[in-house]
């Protein structure tokens, strides 16, 4: 008996002495914050997270996108989900959560970045190099800068309202040290010269080419200060940046469309762009796309879309204005969110895995940067209908010569509409209207589906720019508020 | 302290050596109040229940008990318990009387028992008769209005999901407010450290109920532990309460028994939403898009129709079957039962079946070496469907589903009807299934070297095993599309303790010390795929396009050392005092390790002198209590600043930082203080608990909002403090006892003020009172509640202008209100809830009725919010049909064309209504089998038939009045979102018959 309670007690005492080491329990899918940075596979992952945070719905994961292509006349949305359609409305309010979404999300890759760009250069590790350094610096100035104009287009007026003189986004450029900074909102000028200092950097940091299709390079950042410049009417800029881009060689127009959908980003034609692919559609922390994305909004019901945003009845009408335009025929009739059928852009085609790119800067662009700020500098020219020509023979369509201009207004029109057809669905058309000082919308654009917007929608008035969130005023007093919300 | 425990523990053992007890036996036979013998009485040995015995068909009994056994305890049902000494006696005749007085009876408390006379703890115990009488399929439902306190918030009409249960209020803001519940010594698993975890995918936030697996027909009793006297021995995890599951066993030398239960029932909803049929949409679609400048006519619409809410609720059936047996021989006692549920429920695609088998066994070896297991195995198929805030979810499709939409195309094919989708497609086509396998259970090996001394050891699992299935077929999501996902929570705990008691003349001690290991892994793999050949290829393995493999592990650890002492004089002076030091894996090395401990005091007043002359006063004690104890439930890894993994892009890997450091994060700890009065009057008819409690909990985990400048939306800080304070009061009166008759009431109730005292100051709202956001639309605000909303405040449409109209900050009338015009417009908290139940005997009928009820609360009702969207083409509240068309119209709606048209649905208080009600939770009506019959069956012990039903009415209730039901949980237990619905499934309506024989 005595000895079964002497093995019973030391039963006991061994259960009991084992726990102490079994409190020592280590995550096993997270690195700690000092194992993060401590080498270069380290490093060079929290670069390529940065990039992931990118594919977010809400950053450039399409939402900005469509809302600029249906704030405007490009798309007819018809979803019935109340934050999207009270954008399309112009009656959203300051506690929207899919604007509380845009902010955020484009915040998160912003730090992500100032994290990458202070860390880097400490990163104790014998076999990173500078050059290798230096590339992601680079990248992660990139990604700022482009992570800055998405919020600057969004959430301020065009630097054309008060000459950049508005409230543009607070800037935030070092990363979180645990202290809670409640900047103000620097200016829409001090935004862009902060987005082309860092694009500047990016260029000296980066090779003109990409490590890698869907990763940003030296002439991805001057295509990009390209846009910039051209939204601040700095025409010499713009155009001598995307001569640049040009004449490099790196990227050139594909020779057709089928450049759009899961390889985009793999053309010559794009110089930066969002590679998707079907597994990013699960929710990888917060990358939310799923019910949300490139694919799901632009596509029918019936092609696994949501059926949201077909295209509007004017921008179809542009692509029937010249006969044999081949980029009227990049639609489908599908099914939308509230009609049986309506036309949706074949640009975005995987509506069954949201897997298509997202092209955020391509040679289209740079080509038209470079047609309409020589048009601005030098009136009606031919380099400015050279480069115009090479998209629309692409399109099929005939050239234009120097005679079927006769002031520079018209053959900035004629580029204009061009852009407009070239880059619809791309996110481009909301900016483009206002830093020319036109409206969203007018009476005769006003979408079939929920008029409004017309003698509402120009430069400067009050709901063509998103309230800034309620929830990150109250968090931060120093942030005023937009007029009108 | 480890070292000295053992050698203190090695000590008692080796000294131990007693003379082990001769055996005697003892005779007798039971009668009732007519002389009549009474068979089917338990008889136990007092100071060891598990040796008893129940009388045969003649009243008699014969028990072997041990030789310094003093006392038998009878009972039986609907009779007073009788204690008689068995002093130098080897025979015994009992009379018994019908009567609910209840004499000493036996309390569970944390890691033992005590006497409910000498318990100076505050534990609501809900009784097996209530436990068994109602059929319920999970265990929270049996708290409800049952135990002083306790609030419980059916979560929703869906089968299987969540239930929110409070004890005394909420401590906790971010760290979960769920009591720890704790099976036969086992805390179970609930993924509290998991983030965003829990055991399957959410589907529109309401989680599983972690009970579902076990059989309330198993449960012998449930003690709800509230004060710190009795949760302190939890330490670390006992700030919510703790609820005590005991199964049942059977006891040593008792008859075999069997109980066979079964019950039948039909269930239907009770609130329902209004909405407009197709004929109605079109009208009124028409009449807006005419008032906005587009001319349109009904025709010109989409035509057709079709009741969502017609098609996705009906009649659920529920058929529950129970077979039990329970007895032992001279050395071996055992309870074993086999369950088979199957529940159809009111709505459209949702089932859920389950298989509880139970085993319970102990065997004596010798005098002083007992040993055996407690085991339970489920298995739970449940048929899901998605809730709340999903276009996927039936009851959410049928409100928000343009009534024009029709299921299926001209050929009869199920069409995709888009983002809110054709939920009588998915219900038909989609597969949405979770399987749960969970075993939970001990073994145990307890001695008593000498009769003063016990040592336990038990090492305790909890085995959770689930498994999800979903396939989505090719015509809603193009190529089909399927996942698969295990989800196991593997605990292993073990337990030791030594007890020690003793009775010196007038002082009586009882010592407890002992330690204890726990630990868990989670582990998670997932897979999907999407892109079939066909429909009829239902698992992952035929998809071309895997699009997630996740395979991830989580563990936490828990090592405890504890203490109990309690010292009585003359029976009638009570002290106790408890104490645990808890270390956790889920603090940073240097917060490791946290203490937490308390002391209590009573005094039974009706053994002092002068007291025994009050002749209506049968019994009064008082108490008092004060300790502290901790939450523990955040992250497994919240301290540590995380860059999350897994993060790929085009093929590459990568990491995204996830979570801010905070190092010394670490529990958060409540003290609570407890004055508690208990008396027994008027030949006890009328006993009265009541207690004032105050609960301050302070170093609250809370998730510290943070601006997204930050990178960050929240990090986890000890950054609040919060005081919830209450009265307890529990009354049970025998109203009338006359002849047959017989009218018990019994009543309880529970006060909460909750008051959030202290938190950062980052964020401070107009008057300079800090707060932390839940939703967007309430807020934890210092000197408010935890769940205050805070809203713009609706005041109607202007009858001249058809403008909808607010009031300003100022009170004045505006038609565009902005953020600086909300205010603090109600709690989400209840500050009353409780429970009144009366029991009507006559002959061999009973009648139960009970009613819950709570008040002091609002509810959001964020459906509306949607509901009142005057245009695009979400179905709406019947209510906007009434919208203003002439001036003078006083109207529900604005003007169609009103430039408040598009605002009038923002979030305000119009969405906010009331959210007391009175419930009318069940009437039961049960006949018993008249004792003679049974005897001339020669087999039968009892057989009862009952009809009963369930939720049959709701009174007093806004809420309900306009088809929400007033209990909701959008977010379900998410402490800092409550009162908000979002197309909750309403609570089910049950009509039930059911027998139970035994025998």
């Amino acid at each position: 008996m005595r000895k079964i309670f002497l093995y019973a007690t030391a039963l006991a005492l061994i259960t009991a002495t084992s726990c102490e080491d079994e409190l020592n329990k280590l995550p096993q899918q997270s690195l700690s914050d000092e194992s993060a940075f401590d080498s270069k596979e380290g490093a060079t992952g929290v670069l390529i997270g940065t990039y992931s945070l990118m594919q977010d719905l809400h950053s450039f994961g399409s939402q900005p996108q469509v809302i600029a292509d249906y704030m405007a006349d490009n798309v007819n949305f018809m979803g019935s989900f109340p934050t999207l359609q009270d954008i399309n409305t112009y009656t959203a309010v300051s506690n929207n959560t899919t604007v509380a979404e845009i902010w955020r999300d484009n915040y998160e890759p912003i730090l992500a970045a100032n994290s990458v760009i202070a860390n880097v250069p400490g990163v104790a590790d014998g076999t990173f190099t500078d050059d290798e350094r230096n590339q992601l610096i680079g990248e992660a100035k990139f990604i700022r800068a482009i992570c800055y104009l998405n919020l600057v287009n969004l959430f301020a007026h065009p630097y054309q309202v008060n000459n950049g003189g508005e409230d543009g986004v607070p800037l935030i450029l070092d990363p979180f040290d645990g202290t809670v900074q409640t900047p103000p909102r620097a200016s829409v000028d001090a935004v862009h010269q902060q987005i082309i200092t860092d694009l500047t950097d990016a260029m000296s940091l980066m090779d003109d080419a990409p490590v890698s299709s869907g990763r940003a390079s030296a002439d991805a950042a001057r295509a990009l200060r390209s846009r910039v410049y051209l939204y601040r009417e700095d025409w010499q800029n713009a155009a001598d940046d995307a001569n640049t881009v040009i004449t490099n060689g790196n990227f050139s127009l594909a020779p057709d469309y089928s450049f759009y959908g899961g390889n985009a980003v793999t053309s010559t034609e794009v110089v930066f762009g969002i590679a998707n692919s079907a597994i990013d559609n699960v929710n990888q922390g917060d990358n939310d796309a799923g019910s949300g994305s490139w694919d799901s909004y632009y596509n029918g019901s019936d092609a696994g879309g949501r059926g949201d945003a077909p295209a509007h009845p004017d921008l179809l009408a542009a692509y029937q204005s010249e006969p044999g335009d081949m980029r009227g025929t990049l639609f489908l009739k599908q099914v939308g969110a509230s009609t049986d059928s309506a036309m949706f852009t074949t640009k975005f085609n995987d509506g069954a895995n949201n897997s298509s790119d997202a092209p955020i800067v391509r040679m289209a662009e740079v080509n038209l940067n470079r047609a309409e700020a020589l048009a601005e500098l030098n009136g009606v020219n031919q380099e400015s209908i050279d480069l115009m020509n090479a998209i629309r023979q692409r399109a099929g369509l005939p050239d234009r010569t120097l005679g079927d201009f006769a002031a520079p207004s018209d053959l900035l029109d004629a580029i204009a509409a061009e852009r407009r057809k070239e880059l619809a669905f791309e996110g481009h058309r909301r900016m483009d209207l206002l830093r020319r000082g036109l409206p969203l919308r007018t009476a005769a654009t006003e979408p079939p589906f929920a008029p409004s917007g017309a003698g509402i929608s120009s430069p400067g008035d009050d709901k063509t720019i998103l309230p800034i969130p309620q929830r990150e005023r109250d968090l931060n007093p120093n942030l005023t508020q937009n007029s009108g919300y | 302290m480890r070292e000295k425990l053992l050698l203190v523990c090695a000590l008692f053992l080796v000294f131990s050596i007693g003379a082990w007890a001769q055996s005697r036996t003892i005779t007798g036979k039971v009668v009732d109040e007519k002389n009549q013998p009474m068979p089917g009485v338990t008889v136990v040995v007092k100071s060891d229940p598990a040796v008893g015995t129940i009388t045969d068909g003649d009243g008699g009994f014969t028990l072997k008990v041990g030789e310094k056994v003093r006392y038998l305890v009878f009972s039986f049902i609907g009779y007073s318990t009788v204690e008689a000494s068995v002093d130098g006696v080897s025979e015994l005749d009992i009379n018994m009387e019908p009567g609910s007085e209840k004499l000493s009876e036996v309390v569970v408390q944390a890691y033992g028992t005590n006497s409910e006379r000498k318990n100076i703890q505050s534990i609501s115990t809900i009784e097996a008769k209530n436990l068994s009488d109602v059929p319920v399929v999970n265990v929270q439902e049996l708290l409800q209005g049952q135990a002083a306190g306790v609030q419980m918030v059916g979560a929703s009409g869906v089968a299987g999901a969540q239930q929110n249960v409070r004890i005394r209020g909420v401590a906790s803001i971010t760290a979960g407010t769920q009591p720890l519940y704790v099976v036969d010594g086992v805390p179970l698993n609930d993924a509290s450290g998991i983030d965003g975890g829990g055991y399957t995918s959410a589907q529109g936030g309401n989680a599983l109920n972690p009970l579902q697996d076990i059989n309330p027909q198993d449960i012998e009793s449930i003690s709800v532990l509230k004060d710190a006297s009795a949760t302190a021995l939890y330490g670390s995890r006992g700030s919510n309460g703790v609820v005590l599951i005991t199964t049942k066993k059977g006891a040593r030398g008792e008859q075999t028994r069997f109980n066979f239960d079964y019950y039948t029932g039909v269930t239907t909803n009770t609130a329902v939403l209004d909405v407009m049929d197709a004929d109605q949409f079109r009208q009124y679609r028409s009449d807006f898009l005419t008032a906005n400048g587009v001319p349109t006519s009904p025709a010109d619409l989409p035509q057709g129709g079709f009741d969502w809410f017609d098609a996705a609720i009906g009649t659920g059936v529920t058929n529950n079957y129970h077979l039990s047996a329970r007895g032992g021989t001279e050395k071996t006692a055992f309870f074993i039962s086999g369950t088979y549920f199957d529940q159809e429920s009111f709505t459209i695609g949702n089932e859920i079946q389950k298989l509880n088998g139970r085993f319970n066994l102990s065997h004596q070896a010798s005098d002083w070496v007992k040993f055996g297991f407690n085991l339970g195995i489920s298995n739970v198929q449940n048929d899901r469907i998605s809730v709340s805030n999903s276009t996927f979810a039936p009851y959410t499709v049928s409100g928000l589903q343009t009534p024009w939409v029709e299921p299926r195309d001209d050929q009869g094919n199920f069409v995709n009807t888009g983002f809110i989708q054709n939920i009588v497609g998915l219900e038909d086509l989609e597969t949405n299934i979770l399987m749960i396998n969970r075993t939970t259970g001990n073994t145990f090996v307890e001695l008593t070297p000498t009769e003063n001394i016990t040592v336990r050891s038990s090492i305790g699992i909890d085995r959770v095993m689930n498994e999800e299935q979903y396939r989505s077929p090719d015509v809603f999501s193009p190529g089909g599309f399927a996942s698969n996902s295990i989800v196991q929570d593997n605990k292993w705990l073990t337990t030791n303790t030594i007890n020690y008691n003793n009775i010196y003349g007038d002082h009586a001690i009882d010592i407890t010390a002992g330690q204890s290991y726990e630990t868990s892994e989670y582990r998670i793999t997932e897979v999907a795929g999407s892109g079939f050949i066909s429909d009829d290829l239902p698992t992952v393995a035929s998809a071309a396009e895997p699009t997630t493999t996740n395979a991830a592990i989580s563990e936490w650890g828990l090592a405890s050392f504890f203490g109990r002492g309690r010292y009585s004089y003359k029976d009638r002076y009570l002290f106790e005092a408890s104490i645990r030091a808890d270390g956790s894996s889920r603090f940073g090395e240097d917060n490791r390790y946290g203490t937490f401990g308390a002391v209590s005091a009573g005094w039974i007043l009706t053994e002092e002198e002068f007291f025994k002359d009050i002749s209506y006063l049968n019994f009064l004690k008082v108490s008092a209590s004060y300790g502290t104890t901790g939450n523990d439930r955040i992250g497994n890894f919240a301290s540590r600043g995380l860059f999350g993994a897994g993060r790929d892009y085009n093929g590459a890997p990568g990491i995204e930082a996830t979570q801010p450091a905070n190092p010394g994060l670490s529990w958060e700890s409540t003290s609570q203080i407890d004055f508690t009065v208990s008396a027994k009057l008027f030949d006890s008819r009328l006993q009265v608990e009541a207690s004032y409690w105050r609960k301050e909990s302070t170093e609250l985990l809370l998730d510290e909002q943070l601006p997204t400048t930050t990178g960050f939306l929240s990090r986890t800080g000890n950054i609040g403090e919060m005081v919830n304070k209450g009265i307890d009061l529990s009354i049970t009166s025998t109203n009338i006892q006359a002849g047959d008759f017989k009218w018990v009431t019994n009543l309880n109730l529970g006060t909460l003020d909750n008051e959030v005292t202290s938190l950062p100051q980052d964020n401070v709202d107009v008057n300079g009172d800090a707060f932390v956001a839940g939703t967007g639309q309430q807020r934890a605000t210092v000197g408010r509640s935890l769940n205050e909303f805070y809203l713009i405040r609706y005041s109607g449409v202007d009858p001249q202008t058809g403008d909808a109209q607010w009031l300003d900050a100022d009170g004045g009338l505006t038609s565009t209100p902005t953020s600086g015009d909300r205010k603090y417009v109600g709690s989400a908290l209840p500050d009353l809830t409780g429970g009144l139940r009366n029991t009507f005997t006559y002959k061999n009928f009973e009648l139960e009725v009970l009613l819950n009820f709570q008040s002091g609360n609002t509810i959001f009702v964020d459906d509306f919010t949607f509901m009142y969207i005057m245009g695009g083409t979400f179905n709406k509240s019947t209510r906007m049909l009434d919208y203003w068309r002439q001036p003078g119209d006083q109207s529900f709606a604005p003007a169609l064309n009103s430039s408040t048209a598009n605002s009038f649905s923002q979030d305000s208080d119009l969405m906010l209504v009331d959210g007391g009600f009175v419930r009318l939770r069940y009437v039961r009506l049960s006949y018993n089998l008249p004792r003679k019959l049974l005897e001339k069956s020669g087999f039968l012990t009892r057989v009862q038939v009952y009809a009963m039903g369930q939720n049959l009415a709701t009174m007093f209730s806004d809420a309900f009045d306009l088809g929400v039901d007033p209990e909701v949980s959008r977010f379900g237990n998410d402490s800092q979102a409550q009162g908000e619905s979002f197309f909750n499934m309403p609570q089910p309506q049950t009509y039930t018959f059911g027998v139970k024989i035994g025998f």
